[in-house]
């Protein structure tokens, strides 16, 4: 059994995506950028926050700026921890830091008073759904400014 | 559910696990023995849907679990070795009918240690995706 694919419309999607007039790149960082910015606000409310760090947790969470790595892709992210947590009981002398947030994050065993595990993830993967839609506008809003 | 669905699954896998005494579809409870797995559902993706009547189920839904495995203190590699077992039992599981729910596929990642907990006891997890029949 022989199937044949026809692809139409290359041609029409490659005369769109030349008349933006910018690189893709900076619509897909400008649409990423958005989504992890709102993720911030989500994944410190739903952080736990212990007596042991004081909610330094909470307010490390912070977007990584977005850019394009060396594989051509675009890539934003959501990160927690860093020196702030250097301080704690659990931090010191481990030759990789960040296990304190990574136990927060993934151990679905502690009972937390406030927050829950997977305060990242959950919230990340949530926004991160409406990815597709958002980078689509932003390529359209693109274009659109480029006919002006 | 997913996280009975799995731990049935997961019991007749031939692991020498049993629900309710060393496999659990909850957070390890206080009465668990040292070596135990625990299947926690903590998410999911949004599902799939169609046209259909009100409260209809939806045509594909896509829980996010992560899978726990603790072993006896000093113990750490029987408790690595066990979780590579699982998780070999549910990566690209499917398509299969777990008590009775369609089950298209589950994605696995790799079993990582967690750490230690409070008495000392080895603990490795991992995280998966199910996509499946609602349930």
């Amino acid at each position: 059994m022989k199937v044949r694919v026809i692809v139409e419309g290359q041609r029409e999607i490659l005369d769109e995506i030349q008349q933006i007039g910018e690189s893709p790149v900076e619509a897909g960082k400008r649409a990423f950028g958005r989504i992890t910015e709102r993720v911030v606000p989500l994944a410190k409310a739903d952080c736990p926050v212990e007596s042991e760090d004081g909610g330094a947790l909470r307010d490390s969470i912070r977007t990584t700026r977005p850019n394009l790595t060396r594989t051509g892709r675009v890539s934003a992210g959501v990160v927690a921890g860093g020196a702030q947590l250097a301080r704690l009981a659990s931090e010191r002398g481990r030759v990789l830091p960040g296990i304190y947030g990574s136990i927060q994050e993934e151990d679905m065993t502690l009972h937390h008073s406030t927050g829950q595990a997977k305060f990242l993830g959950r919230n990340f993967l949530r926004e991160a759904e409406r990815a597709p839609d958002e980078l689509r506008a932003e390529l359209d809003e693109a274009i659109a400014r480029a006919r002006r | 559910m997913l996280g009975d669905e799995l731990a049935t699954y997961l019991a007749a896998a031939g692991l020498g696990l049993t629900v309710g005494t060393n496999l659990f579809s909850v957070p390890f409870p206080a009465s668990a023995p040292d070596a135990s797995v625990c299947v926690v559902e903590w998410g999911a993706l949004a599902s799939e849907e169609t046209f259909g009547a009100s409260l209809s189920a939806v045509a594909m839904e896509k829980p996010l679990f992560k899978v726990m495995v603790r072993g006896a203190r000093d113990a750490a590699d029987t408790a690595r070795q066990l979780a590579g077992q699982v998780c070999k039992k549910l990566r690209r599981l499917g398509p299969a009918t777990l008590s009775g729910v369609a089950y298209y596929n589950v994605t696995a990642e790799p079993p990582q240690f967690m750490s230690f907990d409070d008495n000392g006891r080895p603990r490795w997890h991992f995280d998966g995706t199910a996509f499946k029949a609602e349930s």
